[in-house]
Parts: C-alpha cells; structure tokens; sequence
C-alpha cells in the first residue's frame, strides 16, 4: 500500500513490520520521532513489543545487545553525539554476534555543534563490526530495516547492522513510500529463532567474556571480519528473495546513467539524489557521466565496485564527511579497491562537502566533472577539494561580521 | 627440621641467556618476585628484562611474570616460550600452564616432586618442591610468597645471597613496607640455606616452527565469544589457603553470597539454598566477608598443609 511517510515512519514501520519485540530508547534530534512513533504503536497495541526508555545510549545499546541475546529481535535507533556516547559499546555488542538493529538518522558532530547531516558520525563506527546500510530514499529506509534484520540473523553473519538515514534530509521529509503488508514482511523474515548461544536463566552461560589471550583475540576478530564478508553474498542472496516478494531489487552499490559514462561521481545516502539530477542535466549537454551509490558500507563492497568503476576515465569520490587531517573516508577505499587492477581509472579524485548538511548545487556537482576530465586528460590529480562556493563564503562572512564585529 | 632440597644452579655462561618464567595468581605477589629478581640481576651486572602478563587484575587470576637475563643486550620481548626455570606458584596452576619439558620447575608445594610428578603428569625430568607457603606463614605470618619466590629464582640461577637482600630491600622500600624487611631478610637466607649447590648447565633455546594458515568462518556457536560451560572451570583445589564452609542453619538464603561470588563457584539448588563447588573456588572469601547471617566460616584448606 502507497503511503506518504518521513524518513522517520519509515524506519518506524521497518521495526514495526519486522515483529521488533525490544526498543531500548533515548530520545536525540533529528531521531526522537523514530521512538515516538513507536511508543505510540506500543501504547496502541499495534505493536508487541517492549520500549523501555534509557538514561544514556550506552546503556540503550548494552541493553540492546543483552536483549538480543536472550533470543528477540531488538531494534534501537540514535544519531550523532547519542552513537558516539555509546561508541565503546558498539564494539561490544558487535563483539557479542548480537544480531540486532540500529537505525541512525546523521547528524553532523559538535564542535561547532549543529543538526544537519554529515557522516562523520556513522562512519566513525565503520570499524567496529556492525554491518552498514546507507538510504538514499525514505523507501530504501524502511526496506533496508526489514533487510538489515535478515541479514543480522543469519548464520553466515550474525553481527548488529546499522541503517543509516540523513537527519532532515530524510528524517523530516515525506516522500511516497511502497509499504509491505505483515504478511510479505513475514514470509521474507521469519521469527527470530537463535541458535547460537544465547542468555538463558535455566542454561546460564557467560557472554562478553574476556578472553585474555592474543591468539584467541585475534581468532574471534577476523571471525567477525569473515562474517562480515559474507553479508555480501547473503545480502545478495536475499536481495533476490526480496525482489521476488516485494518487486524491488537492491544491490551494494547501485549504478545510474553508468553504462557507457567516462565520468563517474561516487556517493552515498540522501543527497545522492542530488547528484543523480546533476547527472541527468550534464547528460543533457552531452557529457559521458554516471553516478555510482555506495548502499552497502560495511562490508565494503569491493568487487562490486571494481567492477562499477573499473575502465572509467576518471572518477570523483564525494565524501560527505571529513577526517580531519586525513580527508574524505571513503576516498581511500575506493581507490585501494581500484588499485591493483590494470584498466583502472586514469584519475580518482577526492571532493569533500555536505557537511552539517551544506546544499550541493548544479554548479558544484559540474566542477566534480570538470576537475576529474581535466585530472584524467593531465594525469595531475589533485588532494582533496572542499565544496564551498563564493556563496557559502559571502554568508560565512556576514556571520563573521555579526558574531565578531568588523573582520577586516 | 631443615629440608636439604635437590637443587640446580645455573651458570651465566657468555653468549647465554637465562629464560625464566614466574607463575602465580594475583595476589601471591608474583609481580614483586619478578622485580626482585630482575633488581637482583641488574645488581649483579646482567642485562635484564622483565614484564609481568596479567589478565583480570585481581586476587586469584592467573598471572605470569618473565625474567630474561643475559651477558648481551636483550633483543626479545614478551612471551618467554621455551623458558630454562619456571617457578610455579602453587600446584593448582598446572591445569592451565603449558610447561616447557626440557625446563627446571620449581612448584611451591607441600608434595614431594615424585608425588607431584605422578598426579600432575609432569614430563619434565627436574623438578624441585617445596611448601613455601607453609616457610612463609612460619616466618612472616601471612602467606605473601613474593620474596620466597624470589629467593629461590635468584638461588636456582645462581645469583648472590648479597644482591638478592638488597633487592629485597629496594622492593619493600618501594612498596613502603620497609618494616617488613627484617622478617624477609630471614626468610631470603632460610631459603638460600635450604637449597644446595649442584651446577647444570643452561640448555640451549629450541625453537619451535610454525606456519601460516588459511582461516576460514565458522558458525557462530564456534565464533562467537561466549562460555556455555559452568564459568571459571578451571579447578583451584590446592590454591585456597582458607576455605568457606556454610552453615546451614544460620543460612537465610539471601542469595548474597550467590550474587558476590566472582567465580560463579556458588550454585543455589533446587530449594535456593547456596552451594559451594571447592573445585571452582579459589578462596578470595568474599562471600565469608559479605555474608549478613555470618553463616559462612573459613577453615584451612588441607591441600595447602603438609601431606
């Protein structure tokens, strides 16, 4: 059924349609509305599920991962400060093969602070162990919740997933979303039935344990990194499923205009969007460009994007995100994918911008291409290019001027 | 009655290392054992090195300490694999120590080396004990075994009775114990006196091979990191010197001493009355020390007298 539903419902109704039976909650903007929503369903009925509401996100998602345990399928959600506050903890249900879920709407990271998105803060987890599913579209994030569960659950994976939505951008905004009914939901997930260890008060059995030894540390690690690893196979796998029940297919990546473009711009989440109608445009003066999403973040779905980007003539890679004193975080995985292989791109080019949630324009997306054409022509390839117009600095500077008087 | 022990000094030959592990739990005071040794060697004029490895840092959990001792800079760290001596603490640590055959052991206890031998299944050719913990009590009265550890170390490598003392004193200095150096002092030379001189050559270092392998994923019942047997199944019988006995008429069954046990050594029965498993306790007392009915009383543990 068509229904026009924020970002927000969206993932709600992923939880609600995925039978969640434990919400451990601590409200943060631009997430609250998520635990909102579901609160009420809970209140209602319509839910049959338990929301207990926390005095931190650390020990919102410990009290996750301790529920996941003991055999139902927890769901959780935060954003920004609130997934830093439990970053330590991340690890550790990760660590635990607790198959719950995540929802993070993105806001970008104090100081200085502000509400719209960037993703510094998912990113910052990208090495902890959950997997990561990035939405572009209000309906991409309530299907990647019913996917995130059936990927979390299984055998080959079994690791926490988190499903990224960007504050406002998708969180506030409505869009006209496909919604399943619970019976679809339930023939592609089946109850959660644990066959792992799991807490039981008649059977108890010691989880999070300390191993303290180096071989074994090292053996439960690259356990969890081979898991991962095999989320790209099972998420290909129930991707067909899915396409069979619910007439949508996805992929790790998802290409767009890609077939014969010279020009590729890679991105990610919301505002690719964006991007796509940037391309679209350029298509229109006659430019060889394509767009390549990145949907799947972890596990990083390298083969895939060899073979996305592989015999293009030059590629940007906009980062919206920066580490700071490094550059954008995905930049250098795409190019060490790229690397090794003989008919790679002539130019690969870093673009960092969108942060706390800065508007792209036309004009931005068309210097993207004009750089990487002229990278790809000179071999020169530049370091990293911020994205900030002469606009963005005439509004900078009249702040400067308010906040600090006379700055000449 | 002095026991004349069969003892080993080893020589520090040039070009020889001397590779020597401590073994021990927390609390026994391995990690001071382990700096007078070293402190002792530094006096002599030795290259040393010495790093403790701990797990949970607390009374009972195993700790390893190891001493490397040399003519030459020292260019290992870490694990000592293939250890010369290795100075075991009490005999309940031989369930999760791997012991090097070919080295000297010396096992704190109050069997004699064929009955240790035969029980544990001990390969080694050379092993020497002694109830250190029974010496200990006699002269200190408490059963830190920190500097007993340390004199036999230092005596079994042949290191002198004057730069072991002074170590001793630099130790307890730095602890702020210095009113405790006269007792120790007595103890270091009584362990000195009781271990004679019998000269063995240290053997050389064999070095194990080993190669890289593929490793693939397994399920999680394998992967995942969790323990599905009883916690802590690793016997301590023979390291709690004292031993919790519950009486049961004065038991309320508040369940207290089940929640504060922190080896999971406590089970409640049937009736939710508490029960001890000594073969997991290790006999931190906490549950004698937390019990509001004082229903659990302590009572020497035989293991740990002369058998």
């Amino acid at each position: 059924m068509k229904r026009l539903l924020t970002g927000n419902a969206s993932i709600a109704t992923g939880a609600m349609l995925s039978n969640v039976e434990y919400i451990p909650a601590y409200p943060i903007t631009p997430q609250t509305e998520i635990i909102e929503i579901l609160s009420k369903w809970v209140r209602e009925g319509k839910m049959n599920a338990k929301l207990v509401t926390f005095e931190s996100e650390h020990s919102m998602i410990t009290a996750a991962g301790a529920a996941s345990l003991t055999g139902v399928r927890a769901f959780t959600s935060t954003s920004s400060q609130g997934l830093l506050y439990a970053f330590e903890m991340l690890y550790n249900v990760a660590g635990w093969r607790a198959p719950l879920l995540l929802a993070n709407v993105s806001r970008a990271v104090a100081a200085p602070i502000t509400l719209e998105p960037d993703h510094n803060d998912v990113l910052s987890t990208r090495d902890c162990g959950f997997i990561q599913i990035h939405a572009e579209t209000c309906q991409e994030a309530l299907d990647d919740v019913i996917i995130g569960y059936r990927i979390a659950e299984d055998d080959m994976v079994k690791l926490p997933v988190i499903v990224n939505i960007d504050g406002f951008y998708l969180s506030f905004t409505q869009e006209v979303v496909d919604v399943p009914s619970n019976d679809e939901v339930e023939e592609f997930l089946p109850e959660y039935k644990p066959i792992h260890g799991y807490l039981n008060a008649k059977n108890p059995i010691s989880l999070g344990v300390a191993v303290l030894n180096s071989s074994a540390y090292s053996y439960f690690k690259y356990q969890m990194h081979l898991a991962s690893l095999n989320a790209l196979k099972v998420h290909e796998k129930i991707s067909k499923d899915f396409e069979k029940i619910f007439r949508r297919r996805y992929y790790t990546v998802e290409g767009y205009m890609l077939d014969d473009a010279d020009y590729v711009i890679v991105m990610s989440n919301s505002f690719t969007t964006l991007g796509k109608a940037a391309i679209k445009e350029l298509r229109k003066e006659g430019k060889s460009v394509g767009l390549l999403k990145i949907r799947v973040v972890r596990p990083f779905p390298r083969d895939d994007i060899i073979n996305a980007l592989r015999g293009r003539k030059g590629v940007a890679v906009f980062d919206q995100n920066i580490s700071i004193g490094g550059g954008g975080i995905l930049y250098p995985e795409v190019v060490s994918a790229l690397y090794h292989i003989d008919d790679r791109p002539k130019a690969i080019v870093s673009f960092i911008g969108g942060l706390g949630g800065k508007r792209i324009s036309k004009e931005e997306f068309k210097h993207m291409i004009s750089v990487i054409e002229d990278a790809a022509n000179t071999h020169k390839v530049p370091s990293s290019i911020l994205l900030f117009t002469d606009e963005d600095w005439s509004m900078v500077r009249s702040m400067l001027k308010i906040a600090k008087g006379d700055i000449e | 009655m002095l026991y004349i022990l069969n003892s080993y000094i080893f020589k520090l030959l040039f070009n020889v290392m001397i590779w020597l592990t401590l073994i021990g739990r927390g609390g026994q005071g391995i990690k001071s054992a382990s700096h007078i040794v070293s402190t002792a060697a530094f006096l002599k004029g030795y290259y040393v090195q010495s790093q403790p490895i701990y797990r949970a840092e607390r009374r009972g959990a195993p700790i390893s300490a190891f001493i490397r001792i040399s003519n030459e800079p020292i260019l290992e760290r870490g694990y000592i694999y293939e250890p010369s001596l290795i100075v075991i603490a009490d005999e309940s640590l031989f369930i999760d120590t791997n012991l090097n055959k070919d080295a000297i052991l010396f096992v704190n206890t109050a069997l004699d080396a064929d009955k240790l031998r035969s029980l544990y299944n001990i390969e080694n050719k050379r092993i020497i004990t002694y109830n250190l913990t029974g010496l200990t009590l006699q002269i200190l009265n408490k059963s830190i075994i920190s500097v007993a550890l340390a004199a036999v170390a230092c005596r079994l490598i042949g290191l002198n009775l004057e730069e072991v003392e002074h170590a001793v004193i630099m130790q307890l200095e730095e602890l702020n114990m210095q009113e405790e150096v006269d007792k120790n002092i007595e103890l270091v030379r009584k362990v000195f006196e009781l271990i004679s001189n019998s000269n063995i050559e240290n053997e050389k270092k064999r070095t194990k091979s080993v190669s890289v392998i593929d490793l693939s994923y397994h399920h999680p019942k394998i992967s995942a990191c969790y323990i599905s047997v009883p916690a802590n199944s690793i016997s301590s019988e023979g390291w709690n010197v004292n031993k919790p006995i519950i009486d049961y008429d004065k038991c309320t069954k508040c369940m207290i001493c089940f929640i504060f046990c922190p080896d999971s050594a406590i089970i409640l029965n049937k009736d939710n009355y508490p029960v001890i498993n000594y073969d997991l306790c290790k006999g931190c007392n906490i549950c004698y020390v937390e019990c509001p009915t004082k229903a659990i009383r302590l009572e020497r543990n035989e293991a740990t007298l002369d058998r």
